[in-house]
């Protein structure tokens, strides 16, 4: 069924204010900005057939878009593996247009950040960003990955743990 | 309470939690107030730089391994392929140690049974002898004029 006038016209404002949000944690989560692209549209097409928009349409849009990324990653490596050349289009991506953080931070500094973020486990992965980087509660964390609240701490704290050791180039 | 705070309950207490005791203790700890503060300014640097997506040459590391694995995979398999077929009975004899012609026998005989496949088994060996076989002008001819 096709939402309604008024229906359309919050999703279209839903979809200006959250998918800048989304899809920069859809990059964190696979590291590859097309694929990325991909699951925030999944994502928004989810939410279009929705009859009408969920209660709390940012966090059922971050749910929904994290267990998205999991079945992308769970799935599509070898895609990745067949389709690797996009990681140099990644890369000049990210290093066209240089934002005020990127400017502060060293190259090495950011490439030794990510390299650790993307050897931490996926729930590390996920506990980390949305514990630390969309600043959700750990209930919240908690419930929307199945966690219980004492999983998400430890995560949170192997994550902070292994990231923290890699910024001062202990590892 | 005397003792520092152990990094876990700095992490804790940076996200809000832990109890008032160990709030008590940071309040009035100089070094756990700096470990605290050190803290807090490594997770925005992370944050900034999580933030500010893929740096060259940083993703898919795990990837990487990954296809190295499949790629040792693949050979081991191919040469194991190739050995088991030159040792199976029925196989053309003189089975050197050349690898590669141990591959390019498999090749070959991938090839054929693909095409034996696709055109059925007998019909495709008869199409290969009949190719094979040297071109006689004389059968030709006797085709050609053979009347009923």
């Amino acid at each position: 069924m096709k939402p309604t006038a008024s229906g359309q016209l919050h999703h279209d404002a839903l979809y200006r204010a959250q998918h800048g949000r989304l899809l920069s944690l859809c990059r964190l989560l696979l590291a590859d900005h097309h694929e990325a692209e991909e699951v925030c549209h999944e994502v928004f097409v989810k939410l279009f057939d929705q009859r009408a928009a969920p209660p709390a349409p940012e966090r059922w849009l971050t749910r929904v878009a994290v267990n998205a990324c999991r079945d992308r990653r769970r799935a599509g490596w070898w895609r990745r593996w067949r389709e690797r050349g996009e990681e140099l289009v990644e890369a000049e991506h990210a290093a066209r247009g240089p934002t005020p953080e990127e400017a502060a931070l060293g190259l090495e500094e950011r490439q030794r950040i990510w390299r650790v973020f993307r050897r931490l486990s996926v729930r590390q992965q996920e506990v980390f960003a949305l514990r630390r980087l969309e600043g959700w509660s750990t209930d919240e964390v908690a419930e929307t990955l199945g966690l219980s609240s004492g999983s998400v701490k430890r995560h949170l704290f192997r994550a902070t743990h292994q990231l923290r050791a890699a910024l001062r180039g202990t590892r | 309470m005397n003792r520092c705070l152990t990094e876990r309950t700095l992490m804790l207490l940076q996200a809000g939690e832990g109890g008032a005791e160990e709030r008590a203790h940071l309040r009035a700890c100089p070094r756990c107030t700096a470990r605290h503060r050190a803290l807090e300014d490594d997770l925005g640097v992370i944050a900034d730089a999580l933030r500010a997506g893929p740096p060259p040459g940083a993703a898919h590391p795990r990837l990487r391994w990954r296809a190295v694995g499949a790629l040792a995979a693949s050979v081991a398999l191919a040469v194991g392929a190739a050995w088991l077929w030159r040792a199976a009975p029925g196989a053309p004899p003189g089975g050197g140690g050349d690898v590669s012609a141990l591959v390019q026998d498999l090749a070959g005989t991938l090839f054929a049974t693909s095409e034996a496949t696709a055109a059925g088994d007998q019909s495709a060996v008869d199409v290969a002898d009949e190719a094979a076989a040297p071109f006689d002008e004389d059968d030709e001819l006797a085709l050609l004029f053979e009347g009923p």
